[in-house]
């Protein structure tokens, strides 16, 4: 049996009373998911992509004409915000703009910008990868007025074409004639400022209001509906970002970075500390082993190790070539020999020390070298202070060493 | 729990943790150089004694040859009367005048401290020594002497040998000691082996 893929994206978005999560692919119509408290709700833990719809009351939506060059809207549009005292931030993540309709010139621009509205999430676990308006989540009649609850509040979201570009919510908490009389209020200010066209329609996706009165009241015929499923939005439709969740992101990135410090310098230290464990019982078990072995071969050793120090007890008696003469034939070995004048030789079977003249010092330092790399000598490691040179440039040299006392 | 005390706390337990951590890590860091070090101390002893048990034969073969041919004698006086006399009469048969001669004590080694040492090995020979001055002597002469002092067999060795030319016809001052190798007694000494 096939298995049903589910849906990647999550939408959270305003219902008419309560938060409602619904989940879809980007692009299409969306199944309705749970649904929250009116202060919020969270997102599932299995979605990989999570859009957060937030309501009408977090944003300023307002169109308005500007005159240049395309590049130049976004400018235009914070002087415009500017102007009409909306504090917000410049970037991307703060104020959408774009354009709606051009003509001679001139731009009908939707301008979005976020209000410095506390984010209504419930668990901040799972934050949203993007941040929309509501209303850009359905599909509106194009042209025409379209009247919604959201979160128990009357939101009125006009098109010009296809597009939104007036969205508000009303300030009367039921459509009446104060919420009527305000939305030609609002016709009324967006007529003057030539931002709004002619409208064809007044869709009402509530079962509130008395059509006759509407229809006298706005001179348009209102058409009642269910609210239609949401769209999914595109991926990237969106850049806004309200500030407490990119600072919620920060603070969680920043523990997350502590948290992987935490483990690598955990992980880490518990290398280091098995890899000296296992180090340490390797040699431990190491030295058990050689011990044991020396243990076994000791009575043979020491028995030869006797012999060996007998021997060498006899050496200037027995072995010639432990000899006095043999050790000064090996002094005189060195070709640079020839030259030197000795003046003082002794010898021990333990050490030797020599004091001699050389013509120059060039001679005298060739000399002491080759007796200092003699292999015949070297159990003597013979050493010694630079040669003296004298006032006629002859030098004198000395030698001296021991027996290391390991060798007998 | 005040954040104040939470911090304190967190510093503390830290602090606690790094000093144990260092603590322990150089504890266990020296424990283990130390089994280290004494690894490869065995491991260079073992290779000596492996080398000394390979090479076996030939030491106890020249350890049979000292005790077959050290020569024995009764006491220390008697081993010192022969040395001084054979010395003295290879210089004549040389030529030479032997200007001081000196017995020596048998003498315990010396530390780095100048006292005696008290753990020194024991001798597997007793020992009798001379030393012997001469004053400008012909070098040839010298090591003439000194040729016919030495045979392996005689167990009678040169054990300090100082030599200072007198600059004029090649002769030289030395100072020699000679060393008598022998067995007191008719049996081998008893040695750590047997």
């Amino acid at each position: 049996m096939a298995r049903t893929r589910k849906p990647s994206s999550e939408l959270l978005l305003p219902g008419a009373t309560v938060w409602q999560g619904w989940t879809g692919a980007a692009g299409s119509s969306c199944q309705p998911g749970g649904e929250f408290t009116a202060s919020g709700g969270s997102f599932s833990r299995e979605s990989q992509r999570r859009v957060l719809a937030l309501p009408a009351t977090h944003f300023w939506v307002l169109p308005a004409w500007f005159k240049g060059e395309p590049e130049h809207l976004r400018s235009m549009a914070l002087l415009h915000l500017e102007r009409m005292g909306v504090k917000t931030g410049d970037d991307e993540t703060c104020v959408q703009v774009q354009s709606v309709a051009s003509k001679d010139g001139a731009h009908l621009t939707r301008v979005i910008a976020l209000k410095d509205e506390p984010v209504p999430m419930s668990d901040n676990t799972r934050l949203p990868d993007e941040v929309t308006h509501h209303a850009l989540c359905y599909p509106l009649v194009q042209n025409g007025i379209t009247i919604f609850r959201e979160l128990g509040r009357l939101v009125v979201a006009i098109t010009s074409g296809p597009q939104l570009v007036y969205c508000t919510p009303l300030s009367s908490l039921r459509l009446d004639e104060n919420a009527l009389t305000e939305l030609n209020n609002i016709c009324l200010q967006l007529g003057f400022q030539g931002v709004l066209g002619r409208l064809e329609s007044l869709v009402l996706w509530t079962d509130e209001g008395d059509i006759d009165k509407i229809r006298r009241a706005t001179g348009l015929t209102p058409y009642r509906c269910e609210m239609p499923s949401p769209t999914m939005p595109e991926r990237g439709s969106s850049l806004l970002m309200p500030e407490d969740l990119i600072l919620e992101r920060q603070r969680q990135a920043g523990h997350a970075r502590t948290r992987f410090f935490a483990l690598t310098a955990g992980a880490v230290l518990a290398a280091v500390v098995t890899l000296i464990a296992t180090l340490t019982a390797l040699a431990l078990q190491e030295r058990n082993m050689l011990r044991e072995k020396v243990a076994g071969i000791m009575p043979r050793a020491s028995r030869v190790m006797d012999h060996k120090r007998a021997w060498f007890e006899a050496a200037p008696a027995v072995d010639p070539s432990m000899w006095p003469q043999q050790v000064l034939l090996d002094c005189m070995e060195p070709e640079s020999s020839k030259e030197a004048s000795i003046t003082h030789w002794e010898w021990t079977p333990d050490q030797m020390s020599l004091i001699g003249r050389m013509p120059s010092a060039s001679l005298a330092l060739e000399y002491t070298q080759a007796l200092k790399t003699s292999e015949a000598l070297a159990r003597f490691e013979l050493d010694g202070p630079p040669p003296v040179i004298a006032s006629d440039q002859s030098a004198t040299f000395e030698m001296k060493g021991g027996l290391a006392r390991e060798e007998e | 729990m005040k954040k104040s005390e939470k911090v304190l706390l967190g510093v503390f337990a830290a602090l606690f943790f790094g000093i144990a951590l260092i603590g322990g890590g150089a504890f266990a860091l020296r424990h283990y150089l130390e089994v280290r070090d004494e690894v490869d101390l065995l491991r260079d002893r073992l290779a000596s004694m492996n080398l000394a048990v390979a090479q076996g034969a030939d030491w106890a073969a020249r350890s049979v040859w000292l005790e077959e041919n050290a020569p024995r004698f009764t006491s220390n006086k008697d081993a010192s009367a022969k040395l001084l006399e054979r010395v003295s009469n290879l210089a004549q048969t040389h030529g030479l005048m032997i200007g001081t001669t000196e017995l020596l004590e048998p003498a315990r080694g010396v530390g780095a401290d100048g006292l005696p040492l008290e753990d020194e090995e024991e001798s597997h020979f007793d020992k009798a020594a001379i030393r012997t001055i001469l004053t400008g002597v012909s070098e040839q002469a010298l090591f003439a002497w000194l040729h016919d002092l030495q045979k392996p067999q005689s167990f009678l060795g040169v054990t300090r040998l100082q030599i200072n030319p007198t600059g004029s016809d090649k002769t030289v001052n030395v100072e020699v000691e000679f060393t008598q190798f022998y067995y007191e007694k008719a049996v081998p000494k008893v040695t750590k082996a047997n």
